[in-house]
């Protein structure tokens, strides 16, 4: 355990396999749930780490420490992740990075595509902004870095790459992530008490979809 | 029931509270007042209790007028008239319907508060009234005010005349205070030398979501690390070596390292931290972090 300032402290776990050290992590994160303990403010799930948040009047990061080495085994505790089927629909306007990164590794579109939809990905955490999800399980021949300047503006939907990561934007603004292309699925509605799509542990497929399917989902209001 | 209109909003005026906690599980970062500390007191004066939504404005002058009886409690103006007629900005400002208020710019810092009695009634959205307008929900629509919008709140007698506490009085620390973050072992000893010994301008290119630093002072990157939760006030050092210190509506995961964490007693000096001022970093114990908090909470 690692402090974050004086209200915040970090565990992380190093030297296991990431997605072992993420099971541990939203192990603790569901005890944290039920268990309440004074003073605790808030949680959040990272690539290989819990960061806890509280109040250091009234926290008590030594019970932590103590009781997290035994929740970080109790893997019944996990709750098993939702399974998402998200349509896609690759390349065109939506997916305007797609062609480029097909050419680089000696692929047609339609082939990177395939190879993309169908990995089976797992939600890692999320981040960024609301609702955006990093996701594992890409093949690692489609890894790509992400642009040395961010856009200023991805559209909402956007199916991207991030090195080893692929994500979705939920909403529009900027950002650094290679597109290959475009969901009408919504990833986040504030209103509702679960608002993202994509919680952490659940598994993700993309569903390849064709451009008039996309805009006739659009157009059935699923925005 | 209507109680004020927006005349003039000002430069960025938003309803903000106490933040969201239990979001950021979902990507949500936990927004809420840059200052906390004036937000308090500005809620105190207009008889309301901390957690009351106000009004977040930035620079400003912003003008309203009241459609109702109210009163305001206003932290960090350097001047308040009431139909052109200067009243006391250290005191509860009452006002009658029809009446206009201008709340003058800051008189050092960046962001003003302006709290009403009874405070602000936006719907609550993920457990929050603060704006997040980056992702256009919360506090009024989503979105930054404009002229002409009318806002609610919530039912309140109103509140005998009280005023600032006489802390608030004081200037504002050129000096943030910091405990190591969680990455300090990755920088080497000399880029920690010119951090400290460091003095950095806040760039015109900071926002609610990061606090962006120009100077001598930024220490080199030493490159990136898996990404995990971050907290407002954590200075993260990105490649390009200019810090950033996180404010409350940044991203709540980054992969950046974070030579240092501003303590939460002096958030509000992050807050108030306009473009153009100079800032230098201390770094303290543990137990001075702590007992600053106690002491501010105690205030």
């Amino acid at each position: 355990m690692r402090p974050m300032g004086d209200s915040a402290v970090l565990m992380e776990w190093t030297g296991i396999p990431e997605e072992l050290a993420r099971r541990k992590a939203r192990a603790v994160a569901a005890h944290l749930e039920r268990q309440a303990p004074d003073g605790l403010r808030d949680w959040t799930l990272g690539a290989r780490s819990l960061l806890v948040v509280h109040d250091p009047a009234r926290f008590d990061e030594a019970a932590l420490a103590r009781e997290a080495a035994i929740w970080e085994n109790d893997f019944a505790a996990v709750p098993e992740g939702a399974l998402h089927e998200i349509p896609v629909c690759y390349g065109g306007a939506g997916g305007i990075d797609l062609e480029e990164l097909a050419a680089e590794r000696g692929l047609a579109p339609a082939e990177f595509a395939e190879r993309h939809s169908a990995a089976e990905y797992r939600v890692a955490f999320l981040g960024f902004s609301p609702g955006f999800g990093y996701l594992t399980g890409m093949p690692s021949a489609l890894a790509s870095p992400r642009l040395p300047a961010p856009r200023v503006h991805v559209p909402w939907g956007s199916v991207a790459i991030g090195g080893e990561y692929t994500g979705i934007y939920p909403s529009s603004g900027p950002g650094g992530w290679r597109l290959i292309g475009r969901t009408p699925a919504v990833l986040f509605d504030p209103g509702q008490s679960l608002p993202a799509l994509l919680s952490p542990g659940d598994r993700v497929r993309f569903v390849a979809i064709e451009e008039w399917k996309f805009a006739a989902m659009v157009s059935e209001g699923r925005r | 029931m209507k109680t004020f209109r927006v005349v003039r909003p000002g430069l960025f005026t938003t309803v903000q509270d106490q933040g969201r906690t239990r979001a950021s599980r979902w990507g949500v970062p936990v927004s809420g007042c840059a200052d906390p500390l004036s937000a308090s007191a500005a809620n105190a004066v207009a008889g309301n209790g901390a957690a009351a939504a106000l009004l977040e404005a930035t620079l400003g002058p912003i003008e309203i007028e009241a459609l109702v009886e109210t009163a305001l409690g206003i932290a960090g103006a350097a001047s308040v008239s009431v139909n052109g007629e200067p009243a006391n900005a250290r005191e509860t400002v009452y006002a009658r319907r029809g009446d206009r208020v201008v709340v003058g710019a800051p008189s050092e810092g960046f962001r003003v508060y302006v709290a009403f009695a009874g405070g602000i009634d936006v719907p609550l959205v993920l457990g929050s009234r603060s704006t997040l307008a980056s992702a256009g929900f919360g506090g009024f629509r989503g979105r930054k005010l404009s002229a002409g919008d009318e806002l609610e709140t919530f039912e309140a007698s109103l509140p005998e005349r009280r005023a600032l506490p006489s802390s608030m009085d004081g200037p504002i620390p050129d000096e943030v205070r910091v405990l190591p973050g969680p990455q300090r072992d990755r920088f080497s000893e000399s880029s920690l030398r010119r951090f400290f010994d460091g003095t950095f301008r806040v760039s015109s290119r900071s926002d609610r979501r990061g606090l962006r630093l120009e100077g001598e002072g930024a220490p080199p990157s030493p490159g990136e690390i898996a990404p995990e939760g971050v907290v407002f006030g954590a200075v993260q050092v990105p490649p390009g070596g200019e810090p950033i210190v996180l404010m409350p509506d940044g991203p709540v995961t980054g992969g950046y390292p974070k030579i240092a964490v501003v303590i939460r007693a002096d958030l509000p000096v992050l807050g108030q931290s306009r473009p153009g001022r100079m800032l230098r970093f201390r770094d303290v114990a543990r137990e001075e972090a702590i007992e600053a908090w106690k002491t501010r909470c105690g205030a």
